[in-house]
This record gives C-alpha cells, structure tokens and sequence, in this order.
C-alpha cells in the first residue's frame, strides 16, 4: 500500500470532521437545552481539538524526521566541543561529564539493518537533547570562572543559536496545525 | 470510579456518607470548562419533597491524573483550611480516600458549590459603557486577594503542604528552583525529554529576582474564569492547584483579564500601576509593578508545567482525553517559545497570535 499517503488519508479525516461532524455537532449544540447543553458542548469541543491533532499529526508525518535529522547534524559536533571543553580546564575538568557526553555523541542507536524510523530518531535527538540540558548545567556551574573563555562564551552561543532554531522548527509544525484554524476545544 | 461516576453511585454514596437512607440525587452534571481536573455539580435532598437542596462540587484527578503539578490533596487542604477563614470560599467538606468508593480512580474531595458563574455578563463587552463595571469587578477582586495575601498562613499550618521562603531577600529565586523542582518531579517516572530552555531561562531569572515585600499565600491563578462570581463581585475565591507561599506580586501576573488597561480620550482610567496601587491601599503590602512585571516573566516558567506534565501523562496512559494531548502539544509549545523570549531567544507569540491561541467554545 503505497498509495494513498498517509498525509493523504488524514486530510480525508480532517475534511469529514470540518464538513460533517464539526457542523453537526454546532447545529446539535444550538438546538440543545437544559441539561444536554453541557453534553453537546462537550463532543463539539472535543471534535474541535481532535481536528487540531490530525492536523498536527499529519504536519509530524510530514515535517519532524527532517527536523530530526538536522538536529542530529547539528548536536553531534556541538556536544563533543562541549565534552572538549569539559575535559581541558584544569582542575574544574569534569571527567564524568566528559565521558556522558561522548557516550551520548558516540552510542550506535541504530541496530544492523534498523529502520530509522522516526520514533528510534526521536529517541536518538531526545538522547542529544539530554546531553545539552546536562552540559548547559556545567557550564553555567561554571559561568564566574569562565565567562571569559572565548570556548565558553562560543559554546554558549552557540547552546542559544539551537535552542531557537529548534522552537522555530516545532514552531511551524505546531502553528500549522493550529494557528487560524479557529476554536481549540 | 471515573467509569462508573454515575447518578446511581452518587446517590449510594451520599446516603452513606450523609447516613441518610432517604437521601435523593436532584442534579448529577459534569463541569464541562476546565482542563486541570475533573469536576462534578452534584446536588441532593435530604428526602424526596424536601425544599432545601445541598449543591456540592466532586473535585478528582483524571484518570491520567491532573496537568497541575500538586497532588488533589494540597488543592482540598487550602479549601478546607482557608474554610476556617473569612475569606469567600467555598467550604471543603470532605476527603473520600477509602478505596471501596474510589475503586482505582484514586481519592475525591467535596466542596460546598456556591451559586454563581465565572462570567460578568458585559466584562469583556470593550464599549465604555462598561469601564465603571470593569474597575469595579477589579476592585472587589484586589480587595479579596488582599484578603488572602494578608491569611496568617503559619497559623493556618500551611508549612504543612508548601515549602515556605525563608526570608523575602532570596523569595523570587526560592520560587524559581521550586518550580524547577516541580518541572523535574512531573519527568521524574520516565518519558524525560532535553528542554534546555528551561535551564538558559531559568539562570536569568534566578539572576534578575527581586527581593519580596512579605510572604504571603498565593493563590496561584487569578481573574476571570478562575472565581465565581455574582452581581459583579467575587464571591467564592476558586481555582487553588497553584496556591504557594511567597511574593504576593506572583498573584498579580495571572489576572486573566481582571485588570484591565482601559484609556479613553488619552487618559487612563485603569490598568496595571493603578491596580497595584489600590491594592497597596488596601492591603498596606508594599507590591510594585516592577514585580509584577518580573513574575509575569516567572510566569512563562511556571506556565510549562501543564505542558510537560500532560506530555508525560499522554505518553504513559492509553485513557488520555483529547483536551489533554492538546495541552501537551500546542499549549506546550506556545509555553516555551515565551519562555524562550524572556531568555531573549527567539521573537515568542505575537498578540494577534495569541489572541487565535485563546479561542475556546
């Protein structure tokens, strides 16, 4: 089954709750007194905010497993410069913080023959995501001692640069998912 | 329980609490606004024709638990101690943790329901007509949070349940590491993901924190939507899952509307400095705007809790509701990218954005 996409398949979804369920349960809510007002408003805000997560699930489909990938690229190298730094400041090195860093660049999170699917590279990024959460912590442990080391200020930087980079890519999955597409629940 | 939470159960289980074999279920209704817990209007007589009805409010968490990071218990503790108050309250009357009637959906508490409605009819109506109806509401609201902000809380044995500064000078960073604190608990049974945009913004915020004017109990979420309200006034304080101990200034950056900017003809005739500065009238509690304006910023930390705590109880249970995925997804993400601004990262949600994000039926 290659054809249809799952994109595909869940605009055919999207378009049964816009067209028929959204508008059925609005006419329902209308006419709805006493007690059953609570009822109907209830199933129409829940097929509100069902429509924003086939939505957002499709954009997932779409989006997330280039985002991943560009997010890997970019973690990799920025972790082993942080486990660089980590390891050569005299006695505030940090061997332990060194060694998890590297565990986390150079672990193989993919078995021989393995599907990157996009659950094991959400894996793989929420693995380098906890390795810069980790060394962002030493470094600000660190901040007094050395806020003026060109290595430090840079790696700072560049923490500063992904973080942003990293909402804005959520950001337009999300926004594309939600944003003008009116009532969420 | 939350399968079989029926008109049927209620009525057993208000006879045997009640000791009233004769008592009759008259209402049986499912609070449809609101996301932090579930919440049933359930009223009775005590026998069929009587004319006295009791109307109570069956507060518990979801069956995936609550979005709010304190446990039900903290929430039914502030109710029923501030019961013992003059505070407008509606009066805790009672803890049900006895498993042969919470089955496995965990404990309930019941509180009095008190008539009223979270609306203003006209509140949010912009024509000037309403602004003397605005600063009004504002003003009745302002007087009872100072009523809370000035609760002997140590009398009240509210050290019980909330860690409590230890002086004013260090308030603000006491309050940041508690919702760090809080941030790491919700990740603490699995499903912990790198955010380290909690800890760049956090280092800022710690480092900016001014000193407190006095520590008081918070109430945590304030304004429209969070009390009941009748004839234009407060009359039961609600919406306690975020109580605290600490600056009364934090009560001041979640006000949902109760303090609005309102100008006409280029004057001002309400907003933030003249609030603040009633309040301080009425409380004699030294609250500045620059304050405010630091927990507002506080605020976009705080606001992250309800996105990661749905986010791992999404990913942990099949029972999930829908509202709940939305919390840990759209609501979570629009948390850290204002966050993200306070860190000066990032251009954050703009009005217009914000105001589409706040649509609800």
């Amino acid at each position: 089954m290659i054809y249809p996409s799952n994109e595909r398949v869940l605009e055919s979804v999207l378009r049964a709750f816009d067209e028929v369920l959204i508008p059925t349960l609005r006419r329902n809510l209308n006419e709805a007194g006493g007690e059953k007002i609570a009822e109907e408003k209830r199933a129409l805000s829940n097929a509100y905010t069902m429509s924003h997560l086939v939505r957002l699930t499709r954009n997932r489909v779409a989006s997330q497993g280039q985002h991943y990938y560009d997010e890997i690229v970019l973690l990799e190298p920025l972790l082993r410069e942080a486990a660089a730094l980590a390891g050569n400041v005299g006695h505030r090195s940090n061997p332990k913080l060194v060694a998890d860093l590297n565990s986390a660049t150079n672990s193989s999170w993919l078995s021989p023959g393995q599907y990157p699917s996009l659950e094991i590279t959400a894996e793989r990024v929420n693995m380098l995501r906890l390795a810069v959460d980790q060394a962002l912590a030493w470094l600000q442990s660190n901040a007094d001692h050395l806020s003026t080391d060109s290595r430090y200020v840079s790696l700072r930087a560049r923490i500063r640069e992904y973080i942003g980079r990293q909402l804005a890519d959520e950001a337009a999955i999300v926004d594309g998912a939600f944003r003008g597409f009116g009532l969420r629940r | 329980m939350h399968m079989t939470f029926s008109p049927e159960w209620a009525a057993a289980y208000l006879r045997h609490w009640r000791k009233n074999p004769a008592l009759e279920v008259t209402q049986f209704l499912r609070f449809p606004r609101g996301s932090s817990r579930d919440t049933w209007f359930v009223s009775y007589r005590e026998q069929a024709g009587a004319a006295e009805v009791h109307d109570l409010v069956f507060r518990m968490d979801w069956p995936t638990g609550s979005i709010e990071p304190s446990p039900l218990y903290h929430e039914y503790f502030v109710y029923e101690r501030l019961g013992r108050t003059q505070l407008p309250i509606a009066r805790a009357l009672h803890w049900e943790a006895d498993a042969d009637w919470t089955g496995d959906a965990g404990p309930f508490y019941i509180r009095i329901r008190v008539e009223g409605d979270w609306e203003v009819p006209g509140f949010l109506d912009p024509d000037p007509k309403f602004d003397e109806l605005r600063i009004a509401v504002s003003k009745d609201h302002l007087e009872k949070l100072a009523q809370v902000h000035c609760v002997d809380w140590k009398a009240l044995g509210f050290e019980e349940i909330f860690p409590a500064p230890p002086n004013c000078e260090i308030a603000g960073a006491f309050y940041i590491d508690q919702v760090l604190q809080w941030l790491e608990d919700l990740q603490s049974h699995g499903y912990r993901e790198g955010r380290p945009i909690i800890r760049e913004a956090a280092e800022r915020l710690r480092d900016a924190a001014p000193p407190a004017p006095r520590i008081s109990l918070c109430k945590g979420t304030n304004g429209l939507g969070e009390e009941v309200m009748r004839n234009g006034k407060v009359v039961a304080l609600s919406d306690w899952e975020e109580a605290h101990l600490g600056d009364p200034a934090a009560d001041f950056a979640f006000m949902q509307n109760f303090v609005p900017e309102i100008n006409r003809d280029g004057r001002n005739l309400w907003g933030l400095d003249k609030a603040v500065e009633y309040y301080r009238q009425v409380s004699g509690i030294g609250v500045t705007a620059e304050n405010v304006r630091y927990y507002e910023k506080v605020r976009q930390l705080k606001a992250l809790t309800y996105g990661i705590n749905a986010a791992v109880s999404v990913s942990r249970a099949t029972a999930a509701t829908v509202r709940m995925a939305w919390v840990a997804t759209e609501v979570l993400n629009v948390s850290k990218r204002s966050l993200a601004k306070t860190a000066g990262i990032g251009p954050g949600i703009t009005d217009e954005h914000y105001l589409d994000y706040l649509q609800t039926l």
